[in-house]
């Protein structure tokens, strides 16, 4: 196969393998989704959370999870980065830290496609340095 | 806290466009650009965000200023800053208060300590696929030519509504990648 240099070419295969490629429908509405927040900012990206990013789009995709994924900035848990935070239709979000591949995992095969809450949730009523003062 | 540190220059970049986000802007430009004769490569960001006033501008370089109420340090521009310098290099900010700001950093690039580009194509599209409100524009420049991107082209050119889905990202990755490595940019 040639390589992919530009748009052009890019087009071409796709125009060729057109059956395989879907894309989102217009107009759902993102409350009825799961959706996925990873934070961003300096501390997050240090710590990895743009693997974790890349990571969780890739997985929910391919196991058929239909998500939102987006970056937001600091959530003020750097102590815990990479954090996450995770949305179930009709439900609260909630915050997990220390995320990794593993963690990662663990977070869509048992809370969000079981239900089952997993370890490493950070409390929402847990203190930023702003709060405390 | 899993510490793996500010490794790659496309995480700097992932870092600082955080920013542009932040301060509004619609139009991000990006560009990398390697300059044979003097021995230099320029990572530059421009947006057209709400700006800074000369007063904000000399305090972003301080760690233990930030913008954010969520935490009372800001490391980002520091950061870049510091691996710049390691170099030989720099780092300027040129911003106007309504009209948007520049962050240029300066790298030696046979300097040692230089940082490598990383995965550039990557930190690009994740800015590109969660942040559709804002047209984004990747220049990349060196010796051996130039290749620009932006959403506004592959939107039109694909004939996509919104660029995201693992396949499209993949192929675009590639297309990138493949650009990067004709350019010798790394």
């Amino acid at each position: 196969m040639s390589k992919i240099k530009s748009l052009a070419d890019l087009k071409k295969i796709r125009d060729e393998q057109v059956t395989g490629l879907q894309t989102r429908e217009k107009g759902e509405d993102a409350e009825d989704l799961v959706q996925v927040k990873v934070a961003m900012a300096t501390c997050g990206i240090a710590s990895g959370a743009k693997e974790i990013m890349e990571f969780m789009t890739e997985a929910m995709e391919k196991r058929g999870v239909d998500a939102i994924v987006t970056q937001v900035g600091c959530m003020g848990y750097c102590y815990a980065e990479p954090t996450i935070e995770v949305k179930l239709p009709g439900s609260e979000p909630i915050v997990f830290g220390g995320v990794n591949r593993e963690k990662a995992d663990e977070i869509i095969e048992k809370f969000i496609k079981g239900g089952e809450l997993v370890d490493g949730i950070i409390p929402v009523n847990y203190e930023t340095v702003e709060s405390k003062e | 806290m899993i510490c793996k540190g500010m490794k790659e220059i496309a995480l700097h970049i992932l870092d600082i466009a955080e920013n542009c986000i932040a301060a509004g802007a619609d139009k991000v430009v990006i560009s990398i650009i390697d300059e044979v004769s003097t021995d230099l490569q320029y990572i530059r960001i421009e947006d057209n965000g709400k700006g800074m006033s000369e007063k904000e501008i000399s305090r972003v370089t301080d760690p233990f200023y930030t913008s954010r109420i969520t935490r009372r340090v800001g490391m980002g521009i520091p950061l870049f800053c510091q691996h710049a310098e390691m170099t030989g290099g720099g780092l300027k900010i040129q911003s106007e208060k309504g009209v948007g700001t520049i962050v240029e950093a300066t790298f030696h690039k046979s300097h040692p300590d230089r940082q490598p580009l990383g995965d550039l194509e990557g930190s690009w599209l994740l800015l590109v696929s969660s942040n559709p409100g804002i047209e984004w524009e990747l220049i990349c420049s060196s010796g051996a030519g130039d290749f620009s991107l932006s959403t506004y082209e592959i939107r039109s050119v694909l004939d996509v509504e919104s660029i995201r889905g693992t396949e499209l990202i993949a192929s675009l990755k590639r297309m990138i990648r493949n650009n990067l490595d004709v350019l010798g940019l790394e």
